[in-house]
């Protein structure tokens, strides 16, 4: 069960983080503040959904750093970052990980909270992505190899005779499997088979 | 029969000495080839040389040889030079002073001199060092000779200018950069407050209007908001004492002296924007008790100001006055430059921190000279003069009060 959709705020000035968060939270959104990279890293959990604010500039571990760290886990939040000052190398690096968007303080409500809103959608739609994936994955485990080797042909376009003979069984067989492998991975029609195949890929 | 056989022996001997001459000669014409190799060698190699060398004939008083490097020195051609007379190549008083070092010099010994060329000589070295020495033939025939070497002294000159320039562009840039990064670091360390506040007031604002708010929330916002107000004073705060703070290292001073060796340094700037720069200082005055570092910086501040403002303008004449003079109480330094002088309402504002004319300007160079001069318990004023121009006064008391530069 994914937790709900939060704004993730990570800043080591504890007044900007504060007013930051009483923002979002004025806006309606969820949030969890963090004062520093590592205690998000300290909590972070697989199911964490939404978005990141992350100051450039912090202390040990800054944010650019924290969104590599992010990477190299496969952790799917957008990333907002905001700055002190503007620092194109910084910026640049920062857009080329993935980052949604780079904002200088002192930021405006209006953009800010029209960003998080968009990141946040980007994160929900890359959620459900994922968990499509996870799902898929799981239906898949279920087949067995003579359903997978089906699988790949009829994915691959071939008819029932074609797939009868490379694999050396009668056609009635081949149905078998076919309607076996359908109900196993839910799919209601050979289209949606293949794209929810092709989709994952 | 003896007549023939004279005749013969005769035939035989001119025969004999034939040979002997053509011999003769076939060595000679080799030894002549050889020699005028090793002539050519060396006149490749002083021609190339980029020192000014010649031989000169003191008794005739005319160039044997010159290298082109010579020849150029004096706008001329080697061509033209050799076999020349002195008086026919040079000015006068030069041609004169060079013959007669020439022919002055102690046997087997040498001399130096330097020579200025007044200015409507159209000489490219305008300053050269000559360098003389008796030269002896080996064989000892042929009439002395002198050689001399000659530097340009101007090249030199222009070196240490170059270097003068470079020297000012670099104070002119420390003060920039210094400024810059105080700058920079002062935005960084507002930033944060600001940004807390804006976000404190942005989201009460935000909840009142939409009609769902706590009291006690909006109140917890409100401190926090002036807290961080507070956090933003402090830090203008700091930096009232930070600069307050620095000791003074106080020591007499000669204000003559310090324009003196100020003035050098916008030099060439001043040339560059065709701006003449004049002194007049009392030729004595008393020692203030100052700090000669911030001095200085206050009056190079000033003087690059006033090239700046006539710069900006094309106006006639361009010239920045500096004198050092003594005040009731003390001594003063009036910087007058003949620019546009500043328009009504910029006056008062000159010496505010940030505030420029200039489109690249800091703003903050008036400030901090005001900031300087006024630590040192003395003033800084700025008037437009009524012939044009504006002129800037630093008056120095010679007592520093100590209360002054406590408050």
């Amino acid at each position: 069960m994914p937790l709900e959709p939060t704004v993730y705020v990570v800043d080591d000035d504890q007044a900007v983080l504060k007013s930051m968060c009483m923002l979002f939270r004025a806006g309606g959104l969820a949030v969890s503040a963090f004062d520093s990279p590592a205690d998000f890293l300290a909590s972070l959990q697989p199911e964490m959904t939404g978005c990141l604010v992350l100051d450039i500039r912090m202390p040990g571990m800054d944010g650019l750093e924290l969104q590599a760290r992010l990477l190299e886990r496969d952790v799917q939040l957008p990333v907002i970052f905001l700055t002190g000052h503007a620092d194109v190398p910084k910026a640049v690096r920062a857009m080329k990980q993935g980052a949604v968007d780079f904002l200088e303080k002192p930021y405006d409500d209006e953009v800010l909270l029209h960003r998080v809103q968009y990141a946040l959608a980007k994160g929900a739609l890359s959620a459900h992505r994922k968990h499509e994936r996870v799902r898929l994955a799981e239906r898949l485990e279920q087949l067995t190899p003579r359903e997978r080797e089906a699988l790949n042909l009829i994915v691959a376009g071939r008819t029932n005779k074609e797939i009868a003979r490379q694999l050396e069984i009668s056609p009635r067989t081949v149905e078998v499997h076919r309607a076996r492998l359908m109900r196993k991975l839910e799919a209601d029609s050979l289209s949606e088979l293949v794209r929810m195949v092709l989709g994952s890929a | 029969m003896i007549q023939s056989a004279w005749l013969v022996l005769s035939a035989g001997i001119i025969l004999f000495l034939l040979v002997a001459c053509a011999a003769l000669a076939r060595k000679c014409q080799l030894q002549g080839r050889r020699m005028r190799a090793n002539r050519a060698q060396l006149f490749e190699l002083t021609d190339t040389l980029p020192l000014g060398i010649a031989c000169i004939d003191p008794r005739a008083r005319r160039y044997l040889y010159v290298n082109p490097r010579y020849a150029s020195l004096f706008g001329s051609s080697p061509e033209v030079l050799q076999g020349s007379r002195l008086a026919e190549i040079h000015q006068a008083t030069f041609a004169e002073l060079l013959a007669t070092r020439c022919a002055t010099i102690p046997e087997g010994g040498s001399a130096t001199f330097e020579h200025e060329m007044p200015a409507h000589v159209e000489a490219v070295a305008r300053r050269v060092r000559v360098s003389l020495a008796e030269f002896r033939r080996e064989d000892g025939d042929g009439p002395p000779m002198v050689t001399a070497v000659v530097s340009d002294l101007s090249a030199n000159a222009l070196a240490t200018e170059r270097l003068q320039r470079q020297l000012a562009e670099l104070s002119h840039v420390t003060r920039l950069a210094t400024m810059g990064e105080l700058a920079a670091k002062l935005a960084h360390e507002l930033n944060q407050p600001l940004c807390a506040i804006s976000g404190y007031t942005k989201a009460s604002l935000r909840m009142m209007r939409s009609g769902q708010w706590q009291a006690d929330e909006l109140v917890e916002a409100l401190e926090d908001a002036s807290q961080q107000a507070e956090r933003a004073a402090d830090i203008i705060r700091g930096l009232r004492n930070f600069l307050r703070k620095t000791p003074p290292r106080r020591q007499p001073v000669d204000v003559v002296e310090l324009v003196n060796e100020v003035v050098p340094l916008v030099r060439p700037e001043a040339r560059r924007c065709q701006v003449e720069i004049e002194v007049q200082s009392d030729t004595e005055l008393p020692p203030v008790m100052a700090d000669r570092v911030e001095l200085e910086q206050v009056l190079l501040n000033l003087l690059l100001n006033g090239i700046e403002a006539i710069d900006a303008a094309t106006v006639w004449p361009r010239r920045v006055r500096v004198a050092a003079h003594a005040a009731a109480g003390g001594v003063a330094i009036t910087v007058s430059d003949t620019g546009r002088g500043f328009v009504e309402g910029v006056a008062e504002h000159l010496f505010d921190p940030f505030f420029s004319t200039k489109p690249e300007g800091m703003g903050m160079g008036l400030a901090i000279c005001r900031t300087i001069v006024e630590s040192h318990g003395g003033s800084l004023r700025a008037n437009n003069n009524e012939e044009g121009g504006a002129t800037f006064t630093v008056r120095l008391p010679l007592q520093v009060e100590e209360e002054s530069h406590a408050a």
